[in-house]
């Protein structure tokens, strides 16, 4: 069920009116996405989905205590924090999973703001100078738009490493911004 | 207005889920899957859970799996109540205490004023 409402909206009707109708539906329109990223570290499908209930119900003991700004950052953590508390029981714990959570806070927030993100990749100059596997995989992925697809049968090079090559390829030149703007 | 952005103000990602589960499950057009892709690499919560969708047997049978861990979580949100919050059981008996005590001290000065009076 769709309401049109955004989630601050939604959680700022949960907070005055202390009714638990608005956390359902805020929470509703993450569940997709929650059961994919459980399912991305857990890889089974079951684990996923109990996973997803326990960040639920995680979220609806929290949410009265802590006032939530980010509420999708706020879950992005709770999930991925479950996450490796499950690996670790297991024996498992992963060292990728330790170091997002360190950098969700800021990748989330950086990562909504697609403004900055172009003018970045404005950057022709800067890449030029990046390794050629980046350099073309960002080209065809933001020049000639085409989709990963579309680049794996160009290039020859796998979904996983076009993915990988089009995200360290926008880091390192998020890096060269950075150093340029310091210098400047 | 292309399909991905007809739908921003009701998902809180800039893509809707109708059309999220459309490319899990490969059915856009190239032009429709740049775009998701585009928004995929700029949010490393999205491009995680599109991974680990991809990783399902049945990803037709995803919505259904979507409703029922939400009709769980609706149940178990039915049996919760917010925590009304009280004032401690300590304080409340300092203020009675106290209450009394103002109460009888005043009668005490009533009672000496009367007798004085008197």
């Amino acid at each position: 069920m769709s309401t049109g409402m955004n989630d601050q909206e939604l959680y700022a009707l949960f907070i005055k009116e202390k009714n638990n109708k608005w956390l359902g539906l805020l929470l509703e329109k993450y569940t997709l996405v929650l059961l994919g990223v459980c399912m991305k570290y857990l890889r089974n499908q079951e684990d996923a989905k109990d996973a997803v209930q326990a960040v639920f119900e995680s979220a609806i003991k929290k949410s009265q205590i802590h006032h939530v700004e980010n509420f999708g950052g706020w879950l992005y953590k709770i999930a991925i924090n479950e996450c490796l508390m499950r690996l670790r029981k297991k024996g498992d714990a992963h060292t990728e999973l330790t170091d997002r959570i360190q950098g969700i806070d800021a990748s989330y927030l950086e990562n909504e703001s697609e403004k900055r993100e172009s003018a970045l990749l404005d950057l022709e100059k800067n890449l030029q100078l990046l390794p050629t596997e980046q350099k073309e995989c960002l080209e065809r992925f933001y020049f000639q738009k085409q989709s990963y697809e579309k680049i794996t049968e160009h290039t020859g090079y796998k979904l996983n490493q076009v993915k990988s090559f089009i995200q360290n390829g926008k880091r390192n030149l998020k890096l060269m911004y950075l150093k340029q703007k310091k210098n400047d | 207005m292309t399909e991905s952005r007809k739908h921003e103000e009701k998902s809180p990602f800039p893509v809707s889920e109708e059309l999220f589960l459309k490319y899990v499950n490969n059915e856009l057009s190239p032009e429709e899957k740049w775009e998701v892709e585009k928004i995929l690499s700029e949010s490393s919560l999205l491009s995680d859970a599109e991974e680990g969708l991809q990783l399902f047997t049945e990803k037709k049978e995803l919505p259904s799996v979507v409703l029922t861990i939400n009709q769980k979580m609706n149940r178990s949100l039915k049996g919760r109540r917010w925590k009304t919050r009280r004032n401690p059981p300590r304080f409340s008996l300092i203020l009675i205490v106290t209450i009394i005590f103002l109460l009888l001290l005043t009668l005490a000065f009533w009672i000496i004023f009367r007798l004085k009076a008197g």
